[in-house]
């Protein structure tokens, strides 16, 4: 009789496993379309309708000017995007992508390819290769110009591949077409604790009750909070300094 | 009939091929025994010298140095030095077996010896010699050819493989050699049953056959019968064929040129599919395949296409030729088109499961992505990434490109980093742009400089940090590393030169 049980339990565990796996098959990817990706700031999450930036899609960094650390922000999305053995593609025509930076941000290099294309047609095209293949979860180029049609193709082509496009460009690009389903421009402020930015968010599916966030990158841990909830966290600290004094 | 071929001393006369330069030098080839090194084979003038095998490889040097120094006072001749050479077995072998493949010109029936470092050659000829018109001619084409690839043989035949293997090792030069004559050692017995022969005083052939054969069976056991009986012909080995490698190729030719592009495409898939079906029957894939384009009085385009995977799929190398063809410019009318297959491994083949794992289906993806990328950018432009224990941060990394291999989750060698996030640029300057400073700022962090046209003002930094390479490496580097933030809130990565106390930009925290 206990024999039985455990059959009948087996056989429903198997049967369990089966409808799980062709649930995952019906999605038609090898990648969770579901599960956002989380930008690695929670605040900026929050902000954001599926609190990350959905698979499949594209996010621009917009940065008002060189050094302005739209590219760590987005290479964090790119690491965050990569946590399930994914392989990040970086598409870097002007030859300047310093691998060791990359390494300290926790990205894993083993699971990166650097792609050096001589020109921006080649870029192109090989940005359109990256977003198709399956095994690629994350895209990172520098574009400067990209036009329309290109622009088009390759949001399809994340579509089909169900990878993560990121682009850091120049705000300048601000005024160009775009079908990025996130944009996103990144201005510095001069500070005097850790590196603190203005995230503008300029574009994004769905309603905002807030489309401004400020941001600030831990020196050493490279951890990024929001302004307000890092003065919480500080507040918070001196409060329970001060409780445990006698 | 079996031909034997003995290459006396193969590990020297490999090194010696592959390295003509050292003809003239006295060349020890050692290997690492208990004892330290000892000498496993040695060029004859150091034998000559009284160097042995089996001595260790400094009395060897000693030797070499004494008689040199000896030869030097009554002939005045230059010194040259003793060249030693770790034994490599490996090698060895490999380069054998590559000469065993040559030997298939003579018969399809090449292998080797079965011993642990092999010399010899065992072809079976049986019926060759009717293609050079006697049996003598034909051994004589084979010792011509080995002579004319600068190796030296000694060659033996006859019905057995014992036979042939006695008579190319024992053999004399000058006169006829019967088999009877020959020492015991040429009946490949081991080393401790040639003592026993030894101590009973039988040292020939003709000692042993005199004796009855069950007394041989009770002194040395039933090996020395078996030997015996295969080296006077009475039994026969089988000899393990090394087979040839299959060369995967295809060629067509036309009698009028063809120009259109869309033609040419046409007859190259064509070619690669039923490439493709010769390597699926033989279960191998393609690693690098070359295309030689022959133009109408014109050079020949040739391109080589290296794969990632082992590859036999048509569609795929298909899609990886119609777009090398795109970056082609042809210049006349083509006449021929041939593509070969330079390197090819087993293909690996998968039973189909109903739930297959997702991650080895999407390397395969990974692969066709690589390959096409090498295609069109060429494979200098793919690249993977390994970090380096290098102080200069431009040699902290090093890049490789993705010829084949693993694509990814290779493991690195370098763990931990000495810096911080925020420690290094994500944009690298190389070379560095030299920052021109105010003549009073000389030797202290510049408060104005100017980077892609625009002028930024320091508002505060971390640093200095100090960056300086090895005395021993040529060109080394003495820097201060600044972090800088401007009044804007842009972070640069700045360095002083101390040799020179100039600045540069070196990085750009983009």
């Amino acid at each position: 009789m206990a024999l039985d049980d455990a059959v009948a339990n087996d056989a429903a565990t198997g049967i369990g496993q089966l409808r799980a796996e062709l649930a995952r098959r019906s999605a038609n990817t090898t990648k969770s379309v579901q599960q956002a990706v989380t930008s690695g700031c929670l605040s900026l999450d929050d902000l954001l309708p599926d609190k990350g930036f959905a698979r499949g899609t594209f996010v621009e960094w917009l940065g008002e000017g060189a050094g302005s650390g739209a590219g760590f922000l987005a290479l964090v999305a790119a690491r965050e995007a990569c946590r399930e053995d994914g392989v990040a593609v970086v598409v870097d025509t002007q030859r300047r992508f310093y691998p060791p930076a990359a390494a300290a941000w926790g990205l894993d290099l083993s699971r990166l390819l650097l792609v050096r294309p001589e020109n921006e047609k080649d870029m192109h095209w090989a940005v359109d290769q990256a977003l198709r293949c399956p095994r690629i979860f994350a895209v990172l180029a520098w574009p400067q110009h990209i036009p329309n049609r290109i622009f088009r193709r390759w949001q399809l082509s994340a579509e089909s591949g169900g990878c993560l496009g990121l682009l850091v460009r120049p705000a300048t690009a601000q005024s160009q077409p775009s079908w990025a389903e996130t944009r996103l421009r990144v201005i510095p402020r001069a500070s005097q604790n850790d590196w603190q930015l203005t995230l503008e968010i300029l574009r994004c599916r769905g309603g905002l009750h807030k489309n401004q966030l400020e941001i600030v990158i831990d020196e050493q841990t490279g951890k990024i909070q929001s302004f307000d909830s890092r003065d919480m966290d500080s507040s918070m600290a001196i409060a329970a300094s001060v409780a445990e004094t006698p | 009939m079996i031909l034997a071929i003995w290459i006396p001393q193969w590990p020297l006369q490999r090194l010696l091929l592959k390295r003509p330069d050292l003809q003239n030098q006295p060349v020890v080839i050692y290997q690492k025994t208990s004892r330290g090194p000892c000498v496993l084979v040695c060029s004859d003038r150091l034998v000559r010298w009284g160097v042995s095998l089996g001595m260790p490889v400094a009395e060897a040097l000693a030797l070499g140095r004494r008689q040199q120094s000896q030869d030097r006072r009554s002939t005045r001749r230059e010194k040259e030095p003793l060249h030693l050479e770790p034994h490599n077995p490996v090698e060895d072998r490999k380069s054998l077996v590559r000469l065993a493949q040559w030997c298939h010109r003579f018969s399809p029936i090449v292998g080797l010896e079965e011993e642990t470092f092999p010399e010899t050659l065992l072809l079976d000829v049986t019926g060759m010699d009717l293609f050079a018109g006697s049996e003598d001619a034909f051994i004589t084409q084979v010792g011509e050819q080995f002579r004319t690839r600068g190796i030296f043989a000694r060659l033996g035949w006859g019905p057995t493989l014992g036979n042939a293997w006695a008579l190319a090792h024992y053999s004399s030069d000058c006169a006829e050699t019967e088999i009877e004559d020959l020492p015991v050692e040429a009946l490949r017995l081991p080393v401790k049953t040639q003592q026993i022969l030894g101590r009973l005083g039988l040292g020939s052939l003709k000692d042993l056959l005199s004796l009855p054969r069950a007394e041989l069976q009770n002194v040395a056991g039933a090996i020395l019968l078996q030997r015996l009986d295969q080296a006077m012909g009475r039994v026969s080995e089988v000899i393990r064929a090394i087979s040839s490698p299959h060369h995967f190729s295809v060629f067509w030719q036309t009698e009028h040129g063809l120009l259109q592009r869309e033609s040419i495409e046409h007859v190259i898939q064509h070619q690669a599919a039923d490439l493709c079906q010769s390597l699926k029957n033989r279960s191998r894939g393609a690693l690098c395949i070359v295309c030689r384009i022959q133009c109408q009085d014109s050079v020949d385009l040739v391109f080589r296409m290296g794969l990632f995977l082992p590859c036999a799929d048509e569609i795929h190398l298909q899609r990886l030729f119609k777009l090398q063809l795109e970056s082609l410019a042809l210049p006349a009318p083509v006449m021929s088109i041939s593509l070969s297959v330079l390197q090819d491994a087993p293909l690996v083949i998968r039973q189909r499961e109903l739930f297959a794992n997702r991650i080895s289906q999407s390397e395969q993806d990974l692969a066709g992505f690589v390959d096409c990328l090498n295609s069109r950018l060429g494979t200098d432009c793919v690249l993977r990434v390994f970090l380096q224990n290098d102080a200069q941060p431009e040699n902290a990394y090093r890049e490789e490109p993705l010829l084949e291999g693993r694509a990814t989750n290779y493991v690195s060698s370098v763990k931990g980093l000495p810096f911080s996030c925020l420690g290094r640029p994500l944009s690298l300057i190389a070379p560095p742009v030299r920052l021109p400073v105010a003549a009073e700022e000389v030797g202290q962090l510049p408060r104005y400089f100017s980077c892609a046209l625009r002028r930024h003002q320091v508002y505060r930094s971390w640093g200095p940090e100090r960056i300086e390479t090895g005395w021993w490496r040529r060109n080394g580097i003495r820097r201060d590393y600044y972090r800088v933030e401007t009044t804007e809130g842009l972070r640069f990565w700045i360095f002083c030169c101390l040799q020179t106390g100039d600045w540069f930009l070196q990085g750009v925290f983009d």
